[in-house]
């Protein structure tokens, strides 16, 4: 039934795809730099494949050795990074025979986790996401109509029915996930897959929240059909247009979710005048 | 809500609105007075170490949180310093809350050299001579976030000239407005002289964007933000038609 995608490709697409991010004005914030800046750097795309579901819950990640030479770091980072990966309940580390470093089952996010983020951001920080995340996920579309064959849109037909069959918020969120970035590889783009992980990671923890009661499911579920099937008929510009449709749409609800647990905490919190 | 109800509402709001800007404005003015004091003391002209009397201000500015500033500073006009033709002491909050000088870079040689100096920021409260508001923009090149500068000129002697200024944090702008309004229909929108969308109540005017001709035409109600400063002056509140 699950068709777990091998290890070495997930994480040869998180690897080199978050640009070594720029120092904060003044170094304000920021790690020293050095084994530490790069150990986080590692937790964090190691955190957004398990977040967006490119590695699974008891997922056994390969030997030290090797996992460090795929992601480019030496032993001791990899190893800072796993430690920042288990403090923050990623993964478990067993010890012995049949022992290693698996994805724990910690994808799951609180919804009053991520009200607070919702809470915490801006309209124009996620608006500027949705800009990102709908050029990505337009060009993926078109040229997936363009490069896909019969096996990718098999592939994507297969995700697209995982979606609709998904029976918790959890199991949308990574269904949802790996379709798009199923997407962007039937393109043929590493690039555009690497910046599709990078996306999803930070719009899919924020989507999946119900605004006045409603999940996006329904508009996902049409436009997943609509994309996917201008795939199959190799329509690039209706492919382009429905990805566009599809992520202006996940862009309102985000922004929609925002406004109202602002306006939540806003009107329940005593504040005078 | 009938259309009393609504422009009862945006009343309020743009009078909560301008008075806390009002307020943000309040801490540039500290600043200002103290640079003030700061940059004519002493012998000769002032040098870029002279700002580091502003430093501790700058962090007390900036600590209480939620604050209506991200960032505050003073931005020089050549011939200020002795040692430098252009300079920024800029303080920004960091994403840990804490405030940290913001380097940008000044070097007109150098790749991504930040022209402060020909920014509408910089140049609109020397042309002003007084408080201006300026945004929202993205300051691309400089510290390449969204937001709105509240800036005034200060003249030190004949010729030598310098701004002060403060960041608004977008956020906190977003986070009162909606405390104001309190709702998330009918569609509200603050709206800037140029027609882009300062913040709203609902996605379909999302921050950045500019009001598009046929949500114009269902403007119901608009109501000027009550304020003497310019470019605040301008902003207005808009109520949608409920459809």
């Amino acid at each position: 039934m699950s068709s777990d995608t091998l290890l070495p490709a997930p994480l040869g697409l998180v690897t080199g795809l978050v640009p070594s991010a720029p120092a904060a004005p003044g170094g304000a914030g920021g790690g020293a730099g050095g084994a530490g800046g790069r150990a986080e750097q590692v937790a964090a795309q190691l955190e957004t494949a398990v977040c967006v579901g490119l590695l699974s819950a008891g997922t056994r990640l390969p030997p030290e050795r090797e996992l460090a030479e795929q992601l480019g770091v030496t032993v001791l980072q990899l190893r800072q990074a796993l430690a920042i990966l288990r403090e923050r309940g990623i993964i478990t580390t067993r010890r012995g025979n049949g022992g290693g470093s698996f994805v724990a089952d910690a994808s799951a996010v609180s919804r009053e986790e991520v009200a607070a983020r919702l809470r915490g951001l801006s309209t124009e920080w996620l608006r500027d996401l949705g800009d990102l995340s709908g050029s990505i996920t337009a060009s993926a579309c078109r040229l997936a109509a363009e490069r896909a064959d019969a096996t990718d849109i098999d592939r994507l037909r297969e995700l697209a029915t995982a979606f609709v069959s998904a029976a918790s918020l959890e199991q949308l969120r990574l269904a949802d996930s790996r379709l798009h970035i199923a997407i962007a590889g039937a393109a043929q783009s590493r690039r555009l897959t690497a910046a599709s992980v990078q996306v999803r990671g930070e719009v899919s923890p924020l989507l999946w929240h119900a605004v006045d009661g409603e999940l996006p499911t329904a508009a996902a579920v049409e436009h997943h059909t609509a994309i996917v099937e201008a795939i199959a008929r190799g329509d690039a510009d209706a492919a382009r247009r429905a990805g566009l449709l599809h992520s202006e749409q996940e862009t309102r609800h985000v922004i929609e979710a925002h406004l109202a647990e602002v306006l939540t905490e806003a009107t329940s919190s005593p504040h005078q005048h | 809500m009938d259309r009393a109800e609504v422009t009862d509402l945006l009343r309020r709001t743009g009078e909560e609105l301008g008075s806390a800007v009002d307020a943000a404005f309040d801490a540039v003015e500290l600043v200002r007075d103290r640079a003030a004091q700061v940059l004519t003391t002493g012998r000769g002209a002032p040098s870029t170490s002279s700002f580091s009397a502003l430093h501790p201000l700058f962090q007390q500015v900036l600590a209480p949180e939620p604050n209506p500033l991200e960032g505050i500073g003073v931005a020089v006009c050549t011939g200020v310093l002795a040692d430098a033709d252009r300079w920024m002491e800029w303080w920004r909050r960091g994403p840990s809350g804490r405030a940290a000088f913001a380097k940008y870079v000044l070097d007109p040689s150098a790749l991504g050299f930040y022209d402060y100096q020909s920014r509408p920021w910089f140049r609109a409260p020397l042309e002003v001579g007084g408080q201006v508001v300026v945004g929202p923009y993205l300051d691309a090149g400089g510290c390449d976030v969204y937001t709105t500068t509240l800036v005034e000129p200060l003249l030190l002697a004949e010729g030598k000239e310098v701004v002060v200024g403060g960041d608004l944090d977008m956020a906190w702008l977003e986070a009162t407005f909606l405390r104001a309004v309190g709702r998330r229909s009918p569609a509200l929108a603050l709206v800037a002289s140029n027609d882009r969308v300062v913040v709203s109540n609902t996605a379909l005017l999302t921050s950045g964007s500019r009001m598009p001709q046929q949500l114009k035409d269902d403007v119901q109600v608009e109501v000027a933000v009550p304020s003497a400063v310019p470019g605040l002056s301008s902003w207005r509140l808009v109520a949608l038609e409920q459809r």
